[in-house]
């Protein structure tokens, strides 16, 4: 694969340069303080209402105020919100080739197209793996802080691993899958196809999940790893975590294949 | 070594729902040469040049840069093409050395300093740390030049180069690939919608219609195909006429209101004294006598059949060229 260094280092600085890979980092940085916020009003919710946090007749029903609530709202959020916000960091990788007309430079060139694709995908990967890294220290900061302000019961070690584990098993597994937004983002010449696509399979995992099919739909998967149908969802099992596997590496294939043959008229 | 830098051999491109864009091209652009790619809009030009460039496969046919069939799969010729296709491309949030970088990079060139001498040969000294995205056309233009350059390519393929520089940076632009071809042997296809431009540049020219190459010429050549007339205008043009027809000659009317006559006979535009002559003796001497080679953009429309010779279309530039 020619020049896959010099794609990488390209890559990296053209991330470096936009705001797209910061939007989305601070997109997964909410996360965890909503859930924080969560955990205060459910910790005194008279006072919450006091302070505005809360509407006068508005109750949330995300649980109770403890450690397990906190790791499952977060978990949560990083399933389904994560499917959205990494398809923009995907989208706007590959997409924006084609909405900046900067695709005819990338394809009459010593570096291989394939080189491109990996490189970008690559890039898109790392990024997405450090955001969610900084996206758990920070819950682990925010819950730490809670338990000392007012006071955060359940704590330990085993719920904490357990939950960030599932998390960041999620969030690899979407990140794997972000190949068939980067195949569409390719394929639609633009970002809004790539963004369409991950719209449409969040809305098919739910719908699946809910009708008992979700171990089996490549996208319902990261959110039952995550725990989110609960500690009675369904088990995945290797069978699933291979499902998605061959689904990424379907998306990666196909995307470079479409690099590779298609025409480039943008 | 392949004495072509480009070929195409039966290119023929059909779009979905049957657009015949490009039908059986042949082309042969010598090394060293400055190649003219001329014709109208939706003509096939940009298709013709996504072919050579590989960015579009071709329906039937084939393209060769160097002797070496164009492949998506076989990126290594790019080392040695630079190209600028349509309107300019960057990437707006990266600033003008950080668009050249990228592309120094992705060409694989080792000697950073090459960035900083297109920044100087382009004068891009004022806008280098300057976002692409706030550039104006003319020094967007002037960017996709000098990343087209940046890996000193010995074949440069341009789709409109002149858009959007002012007319001193068509001029500079125009005298920067005239040295690189005589200087380095950079061979030039350049397809532009300024003939002029072309008139000036190119050494062959190769005309494209719908989608079909209907000449290909050495500007010498060509120049010889041109029509060259003599104009004459008269006070009293019946007259003038009448005395020219009177010597022999076959005048024709030069616009509708018959102000302007011209002839075409070798021996008027051999001796142009002579007809002066004859009309001052028959008492209708000439307001206006000059010999007008029909320009470029004269023979193109002529032979796209879009239109006849306009005179009004002769620029006055050419007029004093021939004159001289």
């Amino acid at each position: 694969m020619t020049g896959l260094t010099a794609a990488l280092s390209v890559e990296l600085l053209k991330a470096r340069r936009s705001k797209v890979p910061w939007m989305v980092a601070a997109g997964f940085s909410l996360f965890p303080i909503v859930g924080g916020l969560f955990m205060l009003i459910l910790k005194d919710p008279e006072r919450a209402r006091q302070l505005g946090l809360l509407g006068a007749k508005a109750q949330l029903a995300a649980g109770t105020a403890d450690w397990p609530t906190f790791v499952k709202l977060v978990s949560q959020a990083v399933a389904i919100g994560g499917a959205i916000l990494f398809a923009f960091l995907f989208t706007w990788l590959f997409g924006r080739e084609f909405a900046d007309r900067t695709v005819r430079d990338l394809v009459a060139c010593p570096t291989s197209r394939s080189a491109i694709v990996i490189a970008k995908v690559a890039v898109g990967s790392a990024w997405s793996m450090a955001i969610i890294g900084w996206m758990l220290t920070l819950a682990l900061a925010i819950g730490l802080t809670i338990d000392a302000l007012v006071g955060l019961p359940g704590w330990s070690g085993d719920v904490i691993l357990h939950g960030f584990a599932g998390a960041a098993t999620a969030a690899v597994m979407t990140i794997g899958l972000q190949t068939l937004t980067a195949f569409f983002a390719g394929v639609g010449r633009g970002y809004l196809p790539g963004l369409a696509w991950a719209v449409l399979a969040v809305f098919l995992a739910q719908i699946l999940a809910a009708l008992g099919w979700g171990a089996w739909f490549p996208w319902s998967i990261p959110a039952l790893v995550a725990g989110v149908a609960g500690p009675d969802a369904e088990v995945v099992s290797a069978g699933g975590v291979a499902i998605v596997a061959v689904t990424a590496l379907l998306g990666l294939g196909a995307t470079l294949l479409w690099w590779q043959r298609a025409d480039q008229t943008g | 070594m392949n004495e072509f830098a480009v070929a195409t051999f039966g290119v023929t491109k059909r779009y979905r729902g049957d657009v015949l864009a490009v039908d059986r091209v042949d082309l042969r652009v010598a090394r060293g040469e400055i190649y003219g790619f001329l014709g109208p809009n939706g003509a096939g030009k940009s298709t013709t040049i996504r072919v050579l460039l590989g960015m579009i496969a071709p329906t039937a046919g084939h393209a060769e840069l160097f002797g070496e069939r164009v492949r998506a799969e076989a990126p290594a010729v790019w080392r040695r093409v630079g190209h600028l296709v349509e309107s300019a491309t960057a990437y707006p949030e990266l600033t003008v050395r950080e668009n050249l970088e990228v592309a120094r990079r992705l060409q694989g060139v080792g000697d950073r300093a090459s960035i900083e001498r297109l920044i100087d040969q382009l004068s891009l000294g004022e806008y280098a740390d300057r976002r692409a995205g706030t550039l104006s056309l003319g020094n967007l233009q002037r960017l996709a030049l000098a990343r087209a350059l940046l890996h000193e390519p010995e074949l440069l393929i341009l789709d409109e180069p002149a858009n959007g520089l002012d007319p001193a940076g068509v001029i500079e632009v125009r005298e920067l690939f005239r040295e690189l071809a005589q200087r380095r042997g950079t061979t030039v296809f350049i397809s532009s919608h300024i003939l002029a431009e072309v008139d000036r540049l190119a050494t062959r020219i190769g005309i494209i219609h719908r989608g079909r190459l209907i000449e290909e010429l050495d500007s010498e050549a060509l120049k010889g195909h041109r029509d060259v007339r003599l104009e004459i205008g008269a006070r009293e043009s019946a007259a003038a006429e009448a005395a020219l027809r009177q010597a022999g000659f076959l005048p024709g009317r030069r616009d509708a209101q018959g102000a302007f006559l011209e002839l075409r006979e070798p021996r008027a535009i051999a001796a142009p004294d002579e007809i002066a002559r004859i009309l001052v003796e028959a008492g209708s001497p000439p307001t206006h006598l000059a010999l007008a080679r029909e320009t470029l953009e004269d023979h193109f429309m002529r032979l796209t059949a879009q239109t006849g010779v306009a005179t009004e279309a002769v620029a006055p530039a050419t007029r004093a060229e021939v004159a001289a």
